[in-house]
């Protein structure tokens, strides 16, 4: 074979092997890229307070408008009443909650049906707890059952929380998870953000979004290219591209 | 750090004991002007961030480049009607738009309404690129893609089209439109999509909008969304963002990350009241929240100097500057080592000086600014600020004047963020000068915006960039 031909077909080589290696952006690079960005100071403390306002941190927030001179994006006045909410359902006063929200706007409750019936099925849950069996019966024929009527999974759910009365040991039951503080919880972010939806709010904190779109952005580019990334979060530090 | 200029500093009062220290006050001087410029971010005459996302959209149709003698282009450049009778498929009467597509977003569509369907009804839409045969249909030539009017077909690159959706004949609105997020073409019919189509990655654009007419009195009047759209575009945009937005929040984070990383930007730029309350609230939240050490969570270099940072602040922020300047020397004297270089002192004189305007006191600003100012007029970088300065005793009403920005509450923030970084760039175990400007919070941010603009160059810069302030200002109409 001429020797020419394999010097072609090495570069069709290397031609080939160019097309597919990705493109390689050096730290040094990539460190001027970052600072052409521009980010503005009050863009990051909206960020900020913006966390602190949907997570329910009220004196932080107040505190952040004194010492930032940011302003919330919500009346901080409102938070106390969400919050109080809340921590009623965390701490298994699923009535006292139902009443305060009630206070705050009737309208929240009565436009979700499918909040209304967990709170409802908290409370069950909490008088199961408490060992009050008859009451919970009571309550559950009389305020569940017919909610059950209206809506077939209604009714599988409260089928499954009557069904903690069966057993002697709730904690160690099939269903045992409802008797769970996790339960708990989860009942309580669905009134927070029920709450943070009639005041036209977003329920959720932009931080943690804009943190899960930081890692697909550098998942999508991990495609076109090897750069520098950030893998922990929590301390920013970026890493050399690995070539 | 080499690109940043160092400068000298005669250090006559022997405060330089070793090689060292005085180059971290040097460097201390550099991390200063990085402020100079953020202190005339608010004035008119500083580069705007977002202009580079701004393309021209097509308007009208192109009269100069079409199939002229098959076709009439209307005065108002928005209708053709085909005036011949067609003979053959060399002579269609082809019209793109003034304009490319633009790409540098999330979608592109235009509409036409087929006034009359003429004779056969060989109305087509789609896109071509700037080569693009004027005689032939969108879709019969390469790097052209066509929806037709009389066979409902879809035609890519080549005159076998393919079943796609309904014909379209007169009444009818039809629209075309390029998904840059997904990479495909969508076509509508009355208001309802009839098909999306892969964009062929070979296709050379940039792409125009499209429309051909080819038998006798086909008329077609188009929208470049001077009206309304027959499709409701504001939703279908909605829709594809929550279907990106669904992908990305599946996404799993670290437990308590956000709350470390607000945790973190209170330290940095110490806001000690607020970092209090929080610590305060999240020790009671049910289940309380541990920022354990194996976390990962670095704080020991924000913690630093953390009271002197916040009295500075409330200092700056309440526009008793002479007192800030005092502690400052009192607490940081190597601060003020070389003063007349110092962008830091400049940046609290000027702000003194504003202050002194803020209150009426012209007489004293002037003094003052002829001390403290004057000396900095001709040095790289300090000069626009002197000048913006010095225009604020022109005006009768400042506030309203082009250099307004300067009695805004937003100044004396940029002032106190130069002093805090200042401070952190004394503590001995700051590893990375990065570190005193940027907090974790805006390194992540700053990468995301990085990513984001890489990926989109990466794209032919097709798509939407990342622009946090958009972000945080678009939240007030999505509600979910």
């Amino acid at each position: 074979m001429p020797p020419f031909w394999i010097v072609i077909r090495q570069l069709v080589e290397i031609e080939e092997q160019m097309a597919t290696s990705k493109k390689v952006i050096t730290r040094e690079e990539w460190e001027k890229r970052l600072n052409d960005v521009k980010i503005r100071k009050e863009d990051m403390n909206k960020l900020v307070m913006n966390f602190l306002v949907t997570e329910g941190y009220v004196e932080a927030a107040e505190k952040f408008r004194m010492e930032s001179g940011t302003e919330p994006d919500i009346d901080l006045a409102t938070i106390t009443d969400r919050m109080a909410v809340k921590k009623a359902v965390q701490c298994g006063n699923v009535e006292d909650a139902i009443e305060k929200v009630n206070d705050l706007n009737p309208e929240i409750l009565d436009t979700n049906p499918q909040l209304f019936f967990h709170l409802q099925q908290q409370r069950l849950i909490e008088l199961i707890r408490n060992g009050k069996v008859e009451e919970a019966l009571e309550f559950a024929q009389e305020e569940l059952a017919p909610r059950g009527e209206e809506n077939q999974s209604f009714l599988e759910e409260l089928e499954r929380t009557v069904a903690l009365l069966a057993f002697e040991d709730v904690s160690n039951c099939p269903v045992g998870e409802l008797m769970d503080i996790s339960q708990r919880l989860k009942t309580a972010s669905e009134v927070n953000a029920a709450i943070l939806t009639s005041q036209s709010h977003e329920k959720d904190p932009k931080l943690p979004s804009l943190l899960k779109m930081l890692i697909w952005a550098q998942n999508q580019l991990d495609e076109k290219a090897a750069y520098p990334r950030i893998n922990d979060l929590s301390n920013a530090t970026l890493e050399d591209p690995t070539v | 750090m080499s690109s940043i200029k160092m400068n000298s500093c005669n250090s006559s009062n022997g405060e330089s004991k070793n090689g060292k220290s005085s180059s971290l006050a040097s460097v201390n001087q550099d991390l200063g002007l990085y402020f100079l410029e953020l202190a005339r971010l608010g004035s008119a005459k500083a580069p705007t961030e977002m202009e580079e996302d701004e393309e021209e959209a097509p308007k009208e149709l192109n009269t100069i480049n079409s199939s002229g003698g098959f076709l009439v282009v209307a005065t108002d450049k928005l209708s053709v009607k085909y005036m011949s009778v067609n003979l053959h498929g060399h002579d269609v009467g082809v019209v793109q738009a003034n304009k490319p597509a633009p790409v540098k977003r999330l979608l592109y569509y235009f509409e036409i309404y087929v006034k009359d369907a003429g004779a056969k009804g060989q109305i087509a839409i789609g896109f071509t690129n700037e080569s693009f045969k004027m005689r032939r249909q969108p879709g019969w030539e390469a790097n052209s893609f066509g929806y037709h009017g009389d066979d409902g077909f879809l035609y890519r690159g080549h005159g076998k089209g393919e079943a796609f959706g309904p014909t379209y004949t007169t009444g009818d609105t039809v629209g075309g439109g390029i998904n840059y997020a997904s990479q495909e073409f969508f076509f509508t019919k009355n208001g309802t999509i009839v098909g999306t189509v892969c964009m062929v990655k070979e296709i050379k654009g940039p792409l125009f909008p499209t429309v051909a007419v080819h038998s006798l009195n086909e008329e077609v009047h188009v929208n470049f969304g001077q009206k309304k759209f027959a499709f409701d575009l504001k939703e279908y945009e909605a829709q594809e963002r929550l279907k990106q937005q669904m992908t990305i929040e599946k996404i799993s984070l670290p437990p308590n990350i956000s709350y470390g990383l607000v945790r973190s930007y209170l330290l940095h730029y110490g806001y000690e009241d607020t970092l209090n309350s929080f610590d305060l609230a999240s020790k009671s939240t049910v289940p309380p929240i541990y920022i354990a050490k194996e976390n990962g969570f670095d704080e020991q270099d924000i913690v630093y100097a953390l009271n002197q940072r916040k009295t500075l602040r409330q200092l700056i922020r309440n526009g008793e500057i002479d007192a800030a300047i005092s502690k400052l020397r009192e607490w940081y004297p190597r601060l003020f080592r070389c003063e007349e270089k110092s962008a830091t002192c400049f940046l609290l004189h000027c702000q003194k000086f504003i202050e002194l305007v803020r209150v009426g006191a012209l007489e004293e600003a002037v003094k003052y600014g002829r001390m403290e100012l004057a000396k900095f007029f001709g040095l790289d970088g300090f000069d626009d600020l002197v000048q913006d300065c010095g225009a604020l005793l022109a005006y009768e009403h400042p506030q309203e004047s082009s250099v307004g920005y300067l009695l805004e509450e937003s100044q004396r923030d940029v002032v106190a963020d130069t002093v805090n970084a200042m401070i952190l760039s004394t503590n001995p175990n700051m590893k990375d000068l990065q570190g005193c400007l940027h907090s974790y919070l805006e390194k992540l941010l700053r990468q995301l915006t990085a990513c984001c603009l890489e990926r989109r160059s990466a794209n032919g810069d097709q798509g939407e960039a990342f622009h946090l302030h958009r972000v945080l200002n678009s939240g007030k109409d999505i509600k979910s």
